[in-house]
């Protein structure tokens, strides 16, 4: 048993490149940055929006009834990660990304219709500026 | 290159919070605010069963289409991130799904949090529930 401490990793090659074995087979590497969630947000979606708690989010914008943005503090490397989305109303939809945020978080009744949650969440893998 | 083995990763000032450097070498994101902290995937016609889960204890069917995900290291707070996917279906072929979104939650709390399967007209046992929780772990 060993325990290393620290309060920061990098590769030493490359900054942030760093082989971590993954599988319980003992077989597979993987970057480690490439698994780490890069962006989570959970915030109340009526009356005055408010970000509870994240990691990665530094405010939210109200565009309108069930639809919001949710800016980063950290920028990503382009707009095509992976993003994810749940939500105590109806349904929600992750409609656009950019680079800077999640640029259209649409939520949704079941009639179809827009409408405010009384929550939504937020995750995003893919690579940080 | 160089390998480092070992079976444990602390941070030293505190012990739940590690840098790692970002893709693109400029910005940094704490490796245990990254890291998902429960996931699960479960059937819920017949009986409620999980398929396979991290740190999860056990499932709980409250009533037709909604179930209680009851978490074995709580989380610090009700207020973490989460996904959930159903196909709101009992059936069990790829194309029996409801072609909207069909799941949300029901609640959060530290020590669970509840699914609730809706098929447009009414809640309904899943045969495809997948979900996962991000956040701060007590």
């Amino acid at each position: 048993m060993s325990t290393l401490r620290t309060n920061a990793l990098e590769g030493v090659d490359d900054k942030s490149t760093i082989n971590i074995t993954l599988n319980e087979g003992n077989t597979i590497t993987e970057n480690l940055i490439h698994v780490i969630g890069k962006h989570w947000c959970h915030f109340t979606g009526t009356g005055t929006i408010a970000i509870q708690d994240s990691i990665n989010a530094s405010s939210l914008t109200d565009a309108g009834t069930g639809d919001y943005e949710v800016l980063f503090t950290n920028n990503m490397s382009n707009a095509v990660y992976a993003c994810v989305a749940g939500t105590q109303g109806d349904g929600v939809r992750v409609f656009a990304l950019a680079t800077s945020k999640i640029d259209r978080l649409i939520g949704i009744a079941n009639d179809g219709s827009v409408e405010d949650g009384s929550f939504y969440t937020t995750q995003i893998d893919g690579d940080l500026a | 290159m160089a390998t480092l083995k070992t079976n444990t990763l602390t941070g030293t000032s505190t012990a739940g919070s590690i840098a790692v450097t970002g893709e693109g070498n400029s910005t940094t994101t704490n490796l245990q605010q990254g890291l998902c902290k429960c996931w699960v995937n479960y059937t819920g016609i017949s009986t409620t069963a999980e398929r396979d889960s991290f740190n999860v204890s056990s499932l709980t069917d409250i009533t037709t289409g909604q179930t209680t995900v009851n978490i074995n290291n709580n989380m610090a707070n009700a207020n973490y991130s989460g996904y959930y996917y159903t196909n709101a279906s009992t059936g069990t072929a790829y194309t029996n799904f409801v072609n909207q979104h069909a799941g949300g939650f029901g609640s959060f709390e530290t020590g669970l949090f509840k699914h609730n399967a809706y098929n447009a007209s009414s809640d309904v046992d899943s045969f495809q529930n997948l979900s996962g929780i991000f956040g701060d772990l007590a």
